[in-house]
Formats: structure tokens, sequence, C-alpha cells
């Protein structure tokens, strides 16, 4: 079987696996319209594109007894709202208007009425009993109790030069108040850092009541704010965990969010969090190309921020020289390099650059090696691939390339040249058309070897016209014909695409030597 | 645009297959269920394999599945249209299934109940494509098996998919090479 083949197989699998659920969701999709009917608004806080609107409750099969599933999913649909558009409080004097959380390392939830006293002021952690002790919230302003608090962290030490970070979440079923709430309360907190000398972060947002979030919130003894901003970060980034997020100080968070700011929406931020407790970008740029062996004026840099990995706050460092791609890891505090990798592009002159490289030997060595094993001789075969690449922990170079329809892949050992895995195989033509069709320029067993330079290609009338010759077909009988450069795996090559009938044609054309490297048809039965 | 065409059911309609899923979207967001129904019955099964790479597990990808085409619904209005709703589309069902994994940490045991048994009725053909997905669910690594997927239900690019997965384009790529070839090996010892 081959790779063609597998990706067939699957989507085969796939497709008939797929179940069929359209009703389901067009009822539920019901229950979302008769809401927005009756005039809810949809609350701004809640459409970042990671929240989740729909609950577990959703559920295969329930269209079968219309009536009775009716009901169940219009009590679905309440939950669903309780979700989305929040939970009214009502009005009176003793009742809950707004939530505030207040987050630092100590956490402090506030509930206030509607003429915003303090109806309840809750210590969520240890650390924020110690900053209530003995305070009396109850009944006091808002403005006065967030003033009080903050005055408090600040003499207990809690805000400081190197931990200055603070965290505002507003809850109130109106989302016009809670963004002006969170407005207010960020600045004044702001106002109230730098009046103690303290320049601060203040991240503020707006959150809704979420059974998920609090249930997290529970279980990690944080407040919802924090879970909320926690939660934002989990589902922008796969590798973070919740429960190694949740562990973290605001600060580090905050540090977090700052250094992908422009991807998060519903959060806002003033001031600069921070980050004197870890050596910042510019050390670890330098303890990074150290290692490389480069200096900064031979380097590009792609990217030097501040991320969590593995349980702890690091430095991620890239930068590529004319033919190497470099990627650190470094230990954020320490500066220790954690891990890295060394990535050689493909058909570069020579193996200059590289400090640690030097020691390899050589993708042309690696080539000679294989073509070795194989019994074949540079002249006979098309390389598709030669790469410097790590695996299991060692550097290796893989080695792909093809003779006829023989596929040869080989990784081999970068530093002893020893032969690790290779992997040969004959690929059959796989698309139900042979080469028949064509005049054959097309034949990929014609090989006139190609030397990779890539100044001359063969142009878009010749990718064409190789492709149609393939298919058997003329460019009067086909529609929406598309040629495009393009690089796939590192090659140029031509994309071709094009429908006849119902059957839509996808080629993949070496741009150099004009074999077609992909033909993929697709029958719309 | 391959996806356009995988899917070979819900013929009726011979315009079909001209709405682009752009389109479409900004007919959802009028609250036009007819066009959420065209848009699923072209995309389903992208979205659903791409759930099942993610979760292993037939009953949460159909739920994730639900939820997607909930929340396109709910949030179609929101859409930007920058000639890429598919990305749109997929990015949805990513977020909706890392949130599932870890509100249930379900990955642990893919294998027996997850995967009916094999239907007497099921031709050889059937057979092979079954014998595939369950290859490629019990033995690859979690990104392998999301890369190859992605190639395998939506055409996507590497460079596509590489966005979408928030990784470079040189880890998707080796991924993609390093799973296929353990595939290609596991499936011919089975031959």
């Amino acid at each position: 079987m081959n790779r063609k083949q597998i990706l067939t197989h699957l989507n085969k699998a796939v497709e008939n696996d797929t179940p069929d659920t359209l009703e389901d969701i067009l009822l539920h999709c019901e229950q979302i319209d008769c809401a927005q009917q009756k005039g809810y608004n949809m609350s701004t806080t809640i459409t970042t594109p990671d929240t989740p609107i729909i609950s577990d409750s959703l559920k295969r099969g329930q269209n079968q007894k219309t009536k009775r599933s009716l009901i169940k999913w219009a009590s679905t649909a309440a939950a669903v709202l309780a979700i989305v558009f929040g939970t009214w409080f009502g009005y009176g004097h003793y009742s809950v208007d707004s939530i505030i959380d207040l987050d630092v390392n100590p956490s402090v939830e506030l509930k206030i009425n509607r003429a915003e006293k303090i109806l309840s002021a809750t210590p969520l952690n240890a650390e924020a009993e110690e900053i209530l002790d003995g305070m009396d919230l109850k009944n006091v302003d808002l403005d006065i109790a967030v003033n009080a608090l903050i005055g408090s962290m600040l003499k207990n030490g809690y805000v400081s030069d190197m931990k200055n970070s603070i965290l505002i979440s507003v809850e109130n079923p109106n989302a016009q108040k809670s963004a002006e709430l969170q407005q207010r309360l960020s600045s004044d907190v702001s106002n109230l850092l730098e009046a103690n000398s303290v320049g601060g972060a203040v991240v503020s947002q707006t959150i809704s009541e979420d059974e998920q979030l609090k249930a997290l919130a529970e279980k990690y003894n944080i407040s919802l704010g924090k879970a909320a901003l926690v939660q934002l970060l989990v589902s922008q980034d796969a590798r973070f965990q919740f429960a190694d997020l949740a562990a973290l100080p605001i600060n580090d968070i905050t540090l977090l969010l700052s250094s992908r700011q422009n991807e998060i929406e519903g959060v806002s931020m003033s001031g600069q969090a921070s980050s004197s407790a870890y050596i910042g970008e510019s050390k670890a740029k330098a303890i990074a190309l150290e290692h490389a062996g480069l200096s900064e004026s031979s380097v590009t840099f792609v990217k030097a921020k501040l991320d969590f990995d593995d349980g702890r706050m690091v430095y991620e460092v890239e930068f590529y020289t004319s033919s190497t791609e470099y990627e650190y890891e470094l230990d954020a505090a320490t500066g220790q390099i954690i891990t890295y990798d060394i990535d050689k592009e493909q058909n570069n002159s020579s193996p200059a650059g590289g400090g640690n490289t030097a020691s390899y030997i050589g993708e042309a060595k690696a080539k000679s090696i294989a073509l070795n094993h194989a019994g074949l001789s540079e002249s006979s075969v098309t390389f598709t691939k030669t790469k410097l690449d790590s695996d299991d922990g060692r550097v290796v170079y893989d080695v792909e390339f093809y003779s006829g329809n023989v596929e040869y892949d080989y990784e081999i050992d970068a530093s002893s040249g020893n032969i690790l895995k290779y992997d040969r195989e004959t690929e059959e033509h796989s698309s139900s058309k042979s080469h028949s069709g064509g005049d054959s320029s097309s034949s990929s067993s014609s090989k006139t070897t190609t030397p990779t330079t890539s100044s001359s290609f063969i142009g878009e009338a010749k990718a064409k016209s190789i492709a149609l010759n393939h298919a058997g077909l003329t460019e009067s009988k086909v529609s929406r014909l598309k040629v495009k450069l393009d690089k796939d795996d590192g090659r140029s090559v031509y994309d071709v695409e094009f429908y006849s009938e119902n059957i839509e044609y996808d080629y993949e054309i070496d741009a150099s030597g004009g074999q077609i490297l992909k033909a993929d048809s697709d029958v719309d039965d | 645009m391959v996806f356009l065409l995988l899917t070979s059911t819900a013929k009726s309609d011979i315009h079909s297959a001209e709405y682009t899923s752009e389109d479409l979207i900004a007919r959802i967001a009028n609250g036009d269920q007819k066009a959420l129904a065209e848009l699923y019955s072209q995309t389903k099964t992208m979205v659903y394999g791409f759930a099942l790479s993610i979760l292993r597990n037939k009953h949460d990808a159909e739920d994730i599945m639900q939820d997607t085409y909930v929340k396109i619904y709910a949030s179609a209005k929101e859409y930007r249209s920058q000639g890429k709703a598919t990305a749109w589309i997929l990015t949805i069902t990513r977020n909706l299934s890392l949130m599932k994994l870890r509100a249930g940490k379900r990955t642990d045991a893919p294998t027996e109940e997850l995967w009916d048994p094999p239907d007497t009725h099921d031709s050889i053909e059937g057979s092979i494509n079954r014998l595939v997905l369950e290859t490629a669910m019990t033995t690859l690594s979690d990104e392998e098996r999301q890369i190859i997927m992605l190639h395998a239900v939506t055409g996507q690019k590497h460079r596509e998919i590489a966005a979408l997965l928030q990784m470079p384009l040189s880890t998707t790529l080796s991924k993609y090479h390093r799973g296929l070839s353990k595939l290609k090996k596991l499936l011919k010892e089975d031959e």
C-alpha cells in the first residue's frame, strides 16, 4: 500500500463512519433562534472563538420522539442560555448585582449590590485570608473596598516590582454594565498602583457564569476570573495544561498573555507585567547564539519570547542563517538550555555555518552512503529530501529519493554515517488512469536527471499540458483550470487542478523536471 | 476545495457544489438553516474526521461534530471572510475537541468498544478502509494522527495544516512523513 492509497482508505473509512446528526443540529439551532428573539443580548464577553457555548448534554438521537425531546431540548437550551447570557440575579438591596474577583496571588471575591455596596468579601486562598484579616468590608462602597484591598496587598508585599500584575474580573448579567465596571475598576487600580510608585500591569476582563469553568475554578481553588483567563490561554495553545497554569501567579500568566496579546480577545491590559524575575529576551538570545557559535549579525531572528512549557516558564528562541534553522528553549529563570533543534535546509551549498554541525558527515556523504546501499548512482535517481533531523534524541540525516517507481527512504546517523533505518518501496500508479493518455513527457520512468538548481522551471503551460496529457484530456474539455507554482516538501512544484464532467483532477508536477509527483482524481458520484 | 467533492450524498440539488463555504456562512449568519444543512453536507466528513483524530473516540467525535455546527450557526455573524472558511471551521472543531479532551481525559483507552466490530456485510474494500483507520488511530502519535487525518479528509496544504495546528511547517512535514512511513510499514506486515 503506498502513501496515497493509505490516505484514500483513511478518507473512505471516515466518510463511511461519519454519522448523520443534521436533524439534531437544526433542532438545536432553532432553540438558539428562539432565545435571541426573546430579546436576550448576547454578551460580548463570551465571543472569543474558544469559549464553550454548548453543553455536553447535547446528545445523539434525541429527535425520534419529538414531543418529549422538545421538552428536553427546552431544558438543555435553558442550560445553554445560563452559560451564554449570564444569570439574572434580581434587584433588591440584598441581592447580588455583580461579582468581582481580584487576583494577584491572593484571590478575593467581592459581591456587590446595585448600589455598589459590598455584600460579601470572600478570601479564596490562604494569602487572601491574610489580606482580609480584620477588615470588615460589608456595606462599604466598592471603590473604598478595592482601595483597601490593594493597599493591603502592597503592604504585605504581594504586589511588588517583581510581581506587579493584578487581574480584575467582573461578572454581571448585563454586558454593558460589566464592561463599564471593568473599565472603571481597571483605571482606579492603575492609578492606585501609580500613586504607590509601583508600575503595575492591570489585566481586566468581564466573565459570564459558566458551570464548566466554575467546576474548574473550584477544583483548583482559584477564582472564576483566573480560571477564565487560564482557560483562554489553554485554548490558545495545545501544550498548556489547565492544572499547570492554574498554579502560576497572575504575573506569569500576564507575561504569557502579553507575549501573545494580539491573539486574545476579550481581555484588556494596561501597563507592563514585570519580567524582572526572568533573564529577559536579549539575554536569552545571547545564550542561544553562543551555543550555536553564531553572532547576532549573522542570523535573522524569528522569535524570542517568554512561554510556558512542561510546567515551567521558558524563553523560546528561534533564528536562522541562510542554510540552517535553530530553535532553542531556555529556562526563563536560570537561562539553562532545555532543548534545542537544529534543522539544516535542503540543497544548501556548503555545510558551513553552524558550530556543531561541523562534526557531522554532511549531506553529500549521507547521500552517497544511501546510494551505495541501494546500489544506485546519483545520476539515476531523483532526490526528494536530504535533511538533518533529530529522531529519538539522536541527530540523523533523512535521505529520500526515488528511481523509476521505487521509493527509498534512509535514516543515517549524522555522526557515524551508519544506516539506522531504510525503507524501499515500489510505488504502483494508483490513480485509475495510467500513463496511456499522454504522449510521454509525463512518464516518471524517463528520468533525465535534473539538478536541483531551480533557475529553470518548465513553465506553467508545460505543466498544464503534462497534466492534461496524463488525464487524457484537452484544455477545451476541462473547466476551472488552475496552475500554480507552489512549494511542497521543500521542492518547487506546479499545482495543476481542473474539472471534467464530475471528476476533479489534482496534479503536483516537479517544477524543474516535469515529473508527475502526485496525481489525484476524485469522482463525485 | 477538495473537500467539496468528498461528500457523495445529498446530490439532489445539482447546484449545491456551486455554493462556496464562504457564501454559505454569510447566509447562515442571517439564520438560513438550509445553508447550514448545505455546509454540513459539504464539510461533515472533514469535521468528523478531524475531531476523531484528536479524540480517538467515535461518540465524542460525534458530539463535537454537532457542537461544531451549532457553534458555526451561533457565531457565523462574527466570521470575517478571509477566503479561509475551511480553516475557520476546523479551528472551531479543534478548540471544541481540545476542550472536551481536557474535560474528560478520555484519550487513554481508545480501542475496543469505541471501534465497532467489523460488519459482516463489510466489503473487502470496506474492511481495508477500516483496518487503515484503526491502525492510524491506535499506532500514531497524537500529532501524526491529526496531521495525516487532515491530509486525508481536508485536502489542505502542509502550510495550512501547520497554521491550524499551530506548529512550525517543518514539524508538520516531518511528522507527516514519519507517520505515513509508520503506517506503510505496519500495513505491509498485515498484508
